[in-house]
């Protein structure tokens, strides 16, 4: 793999010397109060062009010799204007202060725009920290993956359901990394909350489209949490307790300006109040879930710096001593960045990731526990070369060893109705190689080119079968031994993305991406639970593959206080995999493949999105319309149906308004056209009691989901160093019964009679916060 | 099984404390479907076991009255040649005197109309329905009785099993399906749990008949039951809605089961 790399490298390298002679200029840019790198914050030289800080706050520009006017600016903090005379390549660093504006002006400078027209990067969706802690969520818990379900493209899978689906993918086909570590499960309480803790985090980006190289491993998004380092200028203690759970965030220095530390805790505490039950059958039940985040980043010198982050959280839900189900993800990072020289910036990260469920059962006859876990062991390196002024280079190489255990089922007492079963683990390695180019090619014109090459090899030791594809039924059984290859299979992504900007205001966009998924995650119900399986591609399941053609409209509108996105898109996924009809997901069996089934998807439609981001009220307005589809063998006479996350339209109306000092109130509304459900077209008599006859699958729709949420902060009186704050929101303020399950059943009146019933979640539901920080 | 039960009767529990949730019966405007065959035919090791009913699929609105299916010719052969033809002592229903025999394989064939469907089916062997006993459970602050039936599964593979349970002589409408994959050799004690929306006045109470049916299925009737649980009984809680796996050939629903029966009766205490 060496040789084709090297070639390209060296052929890219003569470019420079046949421009005029450059001088680079880099560093850091950090932010003055805290000490944290600045992701995303755009540098520009003499008014025009520049770049912005990769997600390490680096940045590297090169300009001709002599005087220059630089200007740094991120939003928020206040833009720090330098003037530079470059006769040799240095570096500088850089601070920005907080900005801490009267509400009255409105000052809006283009340089403090956060979207580039110019970057060929498309499908890129940002959330700041600042609109989590201001949009109401359930319960007054802010949620990242509940804001980013507001942007046009990206629908959660509804109440009480884990995951969110973007672009007509499903929950499995989001990458979601924190600190670069993948998470298997990012869902708390049957998904009613996500494991990220909003005062933890400092970035989030989500791609939809347009995934750029060094992204690998799922169809349909890239959702990158980025966490905050620590404060190393001074400590910092931070936390609040809501109508659930309760938080706590410490900060600071470890060696000021070297090094930092982070901590943050968050636990729920409902079942507390479960606790003060005099009833046996009610106190004994278990219901919570924490989180823990923990950093540390030193600083070893002007060229080096280490991170080191960690998070771990759990979910327990138990129902006194017969049922109980626990599950959390794990995961670690190890990241040290070094800067080769002004032009070429280095990360090296080792992760760790781990997500893993039981249940315990004791019942009856029957005591027992069921265990299932997949773990990753991670190496990554990566090279950024800021080659020249025209060229921006990406590459690097990752490779991730996976070791799932499928299912064990162990009896934990003498006399337990169950034998124990202990499915083979399996071991597979992801590799992958990447290289990206993104090149000025003209003033206007910037194409970004390139594309990653995985391998993914299945590893014994383990049995591997033959199944006949009709019937399901094993034909044969292929032993391997430890480490022996079963299968590799090698995929070529291109990764492709233009973008010609028209004029100072207006660019359009277009990109083509191939991805690869390798782990499946298999559900048996239009409900997902954290039972659902992970499973790796086997001999049977091949890869999934998915390409997405998608072209946008960008306008800033006059003012350059409204920001107008358009993006349409086409996406076909091959290789998806669904349980058969009549499939026992329970089933402790190594030859999983006897229950699946397999075909094609597509989904294809336009998004809209209005953009506020200046002024007292801020916010936007997004619509999506859209379609998903898939074609399964086996499954609706091998007809096209729509897939359950297919969802016509899909609105959303976000505002925040900064009423005075004390005073900021939010809202949201969003509508969107219910899931594409199975409905029965009859009934029948077997066994003495009714069933339902089924003709198409998904052929109907539950009924259209719409809710209003309001919230209002009110910052109390700050003394010193020392401010709080009390967040009031109410979910679902016109208390809409929106259906979570619509189910069929014989009249419990009238035997003669069937009915359906709709089970709703939430009416309305208010909920108060203290929040403090010092 | 009987895992998946308790973890589908804990999940609707969980949700519906968990939040302020309301169930409300509507009206859907759901398509008409041309009705469709269905076969319910059983074949047993007791008299009077032998019974094929053949129906047809009615639109969801109408009442639970289900035409049957007259003049059909309907035939069990077993695997030796011997045809017991069923006459038909009811509309739709068809009986004969046939019993089931331990390892035989029976041929079902109907032809009802321009309808012909035919099905395999094996007796498999008997095992022993120990004990019938109704148990007091505390579940989220509610106590149900339930009944428990106990038996000794079989050290070898392939055992399937279906439990009828009727209180005061109705049915309770639900399916309880068995297997022996994780259970081979052990004594069991399987509770039948009942719906948990299931109303009060339905719920077993002291004094109450409960009468409960233990039937050893083989593979194919037993994939039957369990789909239709899974699939066919009007929640989507467990798999997403499907018609259930049938072990019939043909353009039919339904199912072909030779099993053996056994029966046992208790009065909730």
């Amino acid at each position: 793999m060496n040789r084709p790399i090297v070639l390209v490298l060296i052929l890219l390298s003569a470019l420079p010397s046949f421009a005029q002679r450059r001088i680079t200029i880099s560093g850091i840019v950090k932010s003055r109060s805290k000490g944290e790198t600045l992701i995303g914050a755009t540098v520009r030289a003499d008014g025009s062009g520049g770049s912005v800080t990769n997600e390490y706050g680096f940045y590297s520009i090169s300009l001709s010799p002599g005087s220059h006017e630089l200007e740094f600016s991120a939003v928020g903090l206040l833009t720090k204007n330098l003037t530079v005379n470059l006769t040799r390549d240095t570096s500088v660093n850089i601070f920005l202060a907080d900005d801490n504006k009267s509400l009255d002006e409105v000052t809006v400078t283009a340089s403090s725009k956060r979207r580039s027209l110019s970057s060929p990067q498309m499908g890129l969706d940002h959330v700041s920290t600042s609109e989590i802690k201001n949009i109401p969520v359930l319960l007054g818990e802010r949620d990242p993956i509940k804001v980013i379900t507001l942007l046009p493209g990206i629908k959660s899978a509804g109440e009480g359901n884990t995951g969110f689906n973007v672009r007509g993918g499903a929950a499995d086909q989001n990458l979601i990394l924190l600190d670069e570590a993948p998470v298997y499960n990012a869902s708390h309480l049957l998904g009613f909350f996500s494991t990220f803790n909003s005062d933890a985090i400092k970035d989030i980006n989500v791609y939809k489209g347009g995934m750029p190289a060094q992204y690998g491993g799922r169809l349909s998004s890239v959702l990158d949490i980025k966490m905050n380092d620590g404060n190393n200028q001074d400590y910092n203690v931070s936390g609040g307790v809501g109508v659930i759970s309760a938080k706590l965030n410490v900060e600071g220095p470890i060696q000021k300006d070297r090094s930092s530390f982070l901590f943050s805790a968050r636990r729920t505490y409902a079942d507390m109040f479960l606790k003060l039950s005099k009833d046996s059958t009610i106190n004994s039940n278990t219901l919570y879930f924490y989180d823990l985040n923990a950093k540390l980043n030193y600083i070893l010198g002007d060229k080096d710096r280490l991170y080191l982050s960690g998070y771990f959280g759990q979910d327990k839900l138990g129902v006194g001593k017969l049922f109980g189900l626990d599950w959390g993800n794990g995961t670690g990072t190890l990241r040290w960045n070094h800067i080769f020289s002004n032009k070429l910036f280095s990360n090296t990260s080792l992760i760790f990731s781990n997500y893993n469920y039981k249940i315990h059962i004791n019942s009856g006859g029957y005591d027992l526990n069921i265990f299932s876990q997949i773990r990753d062991w991670n190496i990554k390196e990566e090279l950024q070369w800021y080659a020249d002024s025209r060229n921006t280079l990406r590459m690097g190489v990752n490779a991730i060893y996976h070791e799932i255990r499928p299912g064990e089922v162990t009896p934990t007492s003498a006399n337990s109705g169950i034998n124990e079963s202990i499915l083979q683990r399996r071991h597979s390695l992801e590799n992958a190689v990447y290289l990206s180019d993104t090149w000025k090619a003209t003033d206007n014109l910037n194409i970004t080119y390139g594309g990653r090459l995985t391998g993914f090899s299945i590893l014994g030791k383990g049995d591997f079968y033959d199944i006949d594809p009709v019937s399901g039924k094993v034909t044969d059984t292929l032993h391997y031994s430890d480490g022996q290859v079963v299968k590799t299979y090698l995929n070529f992504e291109p990764r492709l993305a233009a973008a010609l900007q028209l004029n100072a205001t207006t660019s359009i966009k277009a990109s083509y991406v191939r991805n690869v998924q390798n782990l499946h995650l298999l559900a048996n119900s239009t409900s997902s639970s954290p039972t659902d399986k992970w499973v790796a591609s086997t001999n049977i399941i091949k890869p999934e593959i998915s390409d997405q053609v998608s072209l946008g409209y960008y306008k800033n509108l006059p003012g350059n206080v409204y920001e107008l996105t358009v993006e349409t898109y086409y996406k076909t996924m091959q290789h998806q995999v669904d349980y058969r009809d009549g499939a026992d997901v329970f089933s402790n069996t190594n030859a999983i493949e006897s229950e699946l089934l397999f075909g094609k998807g597509r989904a294809y439609g336009i998004e809209w999105l209005l953009r506020k981001r200046v002024g007292r009220l801020t916010g936007w307005v997004s619509y999506t319309l859209s379609k998903t589809e898939k074609l399964i063998d086996g499954i609706n006479n091998n007809r096209w149906y729509n897939a359950t996350q297919d969802r016509t339209h899909d609105v959303a109306i976000v505002a925040m308004y900064k009423l005075n000092k004390k005073w900021s109130l939010s809202a949201n509304w969003v509508y969107t056209t219910g899931n594409a459900v199975t409905f029965p077209a009859g009934k029948y008599r077997s066994g003495d009691q009714v069933l339902f006859y089924y003709t198409e699958r998904n052929g109907y729709r539950l009924p259209a989901y719409h809710r209003l949420d309001l919230g209002a902060t009110c910052q109390l009186k700050q003394k010193k160093r020392f401010s709080s704050e009390l967040a009031f929101s109410v979910y679902n303020a016109y208390a809409r019964q929106n259906a979570y399950t619509i189910e069929f059943q014989q009249d419990p009146d009238d035997a003669q009679k069937t009915q359906a019933v709709r089970t709703a979640l939430f009416g309305l539901i208010p909920s108060i916060s203290y929040n403090f920080k010092f | 099984m009987l895992l998946l039960r308790i973890k589908n009767f804990v999940f609707a529990a969980v949700i519906l404390v968990c939040a302020a949730s309301c169930r409300k019966v509507i009206t859907l405007d759901l398509h008409s479907a041309t009705p469709r065959l269905v076969v319910e035919a059983d074949v047993t090791n007791k008299a009077g076991g032998c019974q094929v009913l053949l129906s047809r699929t009615v639109d969801f609105q109408k009442d639970n009255s289900f035409p049957p299916v007259s003049g059909a010719s309907v035939r069990i052969t077993d695997n030796t040649g011997n045809v017991s033809v069923l006459q038909e002592t009811s509309p739709g229903t068809y009986t004969s005197n046939l019993l089931g025999a331990t390892g035989v394989t029976y041929q079902l064939q109907i032809i009802a109309g321009t309808d012909t469907v035919t099905g395999t089916s094996t007796m498999p062997v008997l095992v022993n329905f120990d004990s019938l006993f109704v148990t007091n459970d505390q579940i989220f602050g509610n106590t149900w009785e339930l009944a428990n039936v106990a038996y000794t599964e079989p050290s070898d593979p392939g055992h399937y099993y279906q439990f009828v349970q009727w209180v005061n002589g109705v049915k309770v409408p639900q399916i309880y399906t068995a297997d022996n994959q994780l259970t081979a050799g052990r004594a069991q004690d399987v509770k039948l749990y009942l719906d948990p929306n299931t109303k009060d006045k339905n719920k077993i109470k002291k004094g109450d008949d409960i009468t409960v049916e233990m039937q050893c299925l083989d593979e194919g009737a037993h994939e039957y039951w369990f789909s239709a649980q899974q699939s066919a009984s009007g929640n989507s809680q467990n798999a997403v809605p499907a018609n259930p796996v049938t072990n019939l050939q043909g353009n039919a629903l339904g199912y072909f089961s030779v099993h053996t029966s056994q029966t046992r009766s208790i009065v909730a205490p």
